[in-house]
């Protein structure tokens, strides 16, 4: 690590940032171009008011939408010229790709419900409220799932410990914070 | 006005308020893979009923706690709390090794108490001139100022490769485009959607790129840390500071400086202020660097810390965040409607002097709770990444909920997280993307409007604006050295 520091020429606050497998370079800049195209497509669709291009609504979209793409195709172009196809192959069979989707897609699916189903019912607790809604049960749902996936222990500990966090976030945001709860 | 500010931190609810941040970004900052614009990024949800006082105490806080709470992992478990805490890591932990542990954790805060000293100091000091200066600018300079801001912060955080830092920027400028154009009220990419006609909250986006992001990123990834049995007595060794009084003042201003430039923050200020240190120090001290430096940790630490007050001088004086913690800070800032930029001190008065209060306050809570909270923080270390990171997604949704209580924002958010991992996975940095999408309007209207005034004159009018040129030669030297170093690389 030590010689690792000493050899750095410019320091980056960003420490993942840098030179990606060109592979990378090549699929993530192409997927940029595309975007950019679209994006560049759709900014000439915008009316321009009195027929005055200088304060169009699209003109800083399009002046950076072209500087963008004229950098994406210098790192294009690069990941060509390094792109050896046997390394990348290999490269590419390495990755675990089910180990790094579980946990977007359960995101997602946790997003899902959370935004699409909604109800609410008010358990009173003394003075207090406890709001059984979308958020406290797709929490515990979820996190429980989350839980044994990553956390690699017993059933009951994950879902005991999932049980008193979506129940704690659910009870402080609303009598605490006065925060209302997604879905509710 | 300036009394009436300050005393006004003094109410105990206030110092409670400060106390509590502090202790959370201390805890925060220990754990490893947890960074502290990930907190300030997370709690901004959190501050959303609270009063515009309370939310500043809690924000400024947290962010003083967690910069310093990296320092503890680093140095006991040798992972460092926060990216920031790497050369403290390697030097402090050279020296845990060698039965110091309690020594290093001493120097470690004391000389982030010094550091956030002289940040502060230098804050107070600055900014009436920066904001003299800001004051005279017009639309074309602030456009430059915006451009040059993002700029800066793609090259500072991308190191070899500043287009990546750039082009990053300049998509925060386009997704910062969405929504009813300020000028002539025309909708812009909104594809006849009526959530996207206020454009996209930058709360969502932050607690995406800097939140669900590292969740993504850090969830496979499980590392067991090694647990300290015991870190010895814990030494404040005034000492050892005693002798670096140059060192912590040499680094108070490299961190300071740092800070106050766009999207540079505490990684560049330790590493650079470590590099210097090591350049500078005698040559018996030098031999020690690596294997256990208090002159280098005091580098580290006093840096890393004064770019705290660093940050807040183009954030509050130009409303241009210097990191992306100081741009979570933004965030919640202007949640309360609170301006930030040349005109803070007419739009709100005694504003600046509560802050310059609150972070003083909060670093004397620092050197007090970070001595308190160390023993608790080594319990803490056992703790899998595979326990709190699923525990921290909730409270992600929760936080992008609670800016506007719109559940469209929970899109925006899983969106950026995608996005930045996607970034991440292809060694973009992601800090420029908040910076683009928070100053885009800004250079959008301020570019229009300065283009409508100079077609209206003639070319000299243009060579007239002196501020304007010096800061456009800026922003070429950027874009050239930017080049230079893509040549080299």
């Amino acid at each position: 690590m030590n010689n690792n520091l000493n050899k750095k020429e410019y320091i980056s606050e960003d420490e993942g940032a840098g030179n990606a497998a060109p592979l990378i370079e090549v699929f993530s800049s192409l997927f940029l171009i595309l975007f950019l195209i679209w994006f560049l497509f759709e900014s000439f669709k915008i009316s321009v008011p009195d027929n005055n291009f200088l304060t169009a609504p699209s003109l800083l979209p399009i002046i950076f939408s072209i500087s963008i793409l004229l950098m994406l195709l210098l790192i294009f172009k690069k990941g060509i010229k390094n792109l050896k196809l046997k390394k990348e192959i290999i490269l590419l069979k390495s990755i675990s790709y089910i180990k790094n989707l579980i946990s977007p897609i359960i995101l997602f699916l946790y997003i899902f419900l959370l935004t699409n189903i909604t109800f609410s019912y008010d358990l009173r607790i003394f003075n207090l409220s406890l709001n059984v809604g979308p958020f406290l049960i797709f929490t515990f749902i979820f996190t429980t799932l989350l839980l044994f996936i990553y956390w690699k222990t017993k059933i009951i500990n994950c879902i005991i410990t999932s049980l008193v966090w979506s129940m704690f976030l659910s009870f402080s945001f609303t009598n605490f914070f006065n925060i209302p709860l997604p879905g509710s | 006005m300036i009394y009436e500010s300050i005393i006004n931190v003094f109410q105990p609810f206030l110092l409670l308020i400060i106390v509590t941040g502090v202790s959370l970004g201390i805890i925060w900052g220990a754990l490893p893979g947890l960074s502290t614009t990930m907190a300030m990024a997370l709690l901004i949800g959190f501050t959303s009923t609270m009063s515009q006082d309370v939310a500043i105490c809690f924000m400024l806080g947290v962010y003083t706690g967690s910069v310093f709470g990296g320092a503890i992992s680093a140095i006991l478990i040798n992972i460092p709390g926060t990216p920031d805490a790497v050369p403290t890591m390697i030097e402090g932990h050279a020296l845990a090794k060698k039965g110091e542990a309690g020594t290093a954790l001493g120097t470690s805060i004391f000389g982030s108490f010094i550091g956030n000293w002289v940040g502060i100091l230098l804050l107070i000091f600055l900014m009436p001139f920066l904001i003299a200066v800001a004051l005279k600018f017009k639309s074309w300079e602030m456009f430059l100022l915006s451009i040059i801001g993002i700029s800066v912060c793609g090259t500072m955080c991308s190191g070899e490769i500043p287009i990546k830092g750039w082009i990053v920027g300049f998509i925060g400028i386009l997704i910062a485009m969405v929504g009813i154009d300020p000028i002539y009220g025309i909708e812009r990419y909104t594809f006849d959607n009526p959530n996207l006609y206020d454009g996209f909250s930058y709360i969502p986006i932050l607690i995406g790129l800097f939140g669900i992001c590292e969740i993504i990123k850090t969830l496979p990834n499980e590392n067991k840390s090694p647990i300290p049995k015991s870190i010895g007595k814990l030494f404040l060794p005034f000492s050892i500071l005693k002798k670096y009084v140059f060192t912590a003042f040499r680094s108070g201003l490299i961190g300071t400086f740092i800070g106050a430039l766009p999207g540079a923050g505490a990684n560049v200020a330790s590493f650079l202020s470590y590099d210097i240190g090591r350049k500078q120090a005698s040559t018996e001290e030098r031999k020690k660097w690596g294997k256990g430096s208090y002159e280098a940790i005091v580098c580290a630490e006093v840096a890393n810390n004064a770019n705290i007050g660093g940050s807040m001088l183009p954030t509050l004086a130009l409303g241009i965040p210097g990191n992306a913690a100081a741009a979570a800070l933004l965030a919640a800032l202007t949640m309360k409607n609170v301006v930030v930029g040349p005109t803070i001190e007419i739009d709100h008065p005694g504003l600046v002097y509560f802050i310059y209060a609150v972070l003083l306050i909060a670093n004397f809570f620092m050197y007090a709770m970070a001595i308190a909270l160390i023993k608790p923080c080594i319990k803490l270390f056992s703790l899998s990444r595979g326990l709190l990171l699923p525990l921290i997604i909730p409270v992600c949704i929760l936080g992008a909920y609670a800016a506007r209580l719109n559940l469209s924002d929970l899109w925006i958010m899983f969106f950026a997280g995608i996005f930045g991992y996607f970034l991440t996975m292809s060694k973009y940095p992601t800090a420029p993307a908040v910076l683009g999408v928070i100053l885009g309007p800004m250079a959008d209207e301020n570019l229009r409007r300065s283009l409508m005034i100079f077609s209206e004159k003639n070319i000299n009018y243009f060579f007239e604006q002196y501020i304007g040129l010096i800061l456009l030669l800026i922003f070429i030297y950027v874009i050239y050295d930017g080049i230079k170093r893509l040549k080299m690389n």
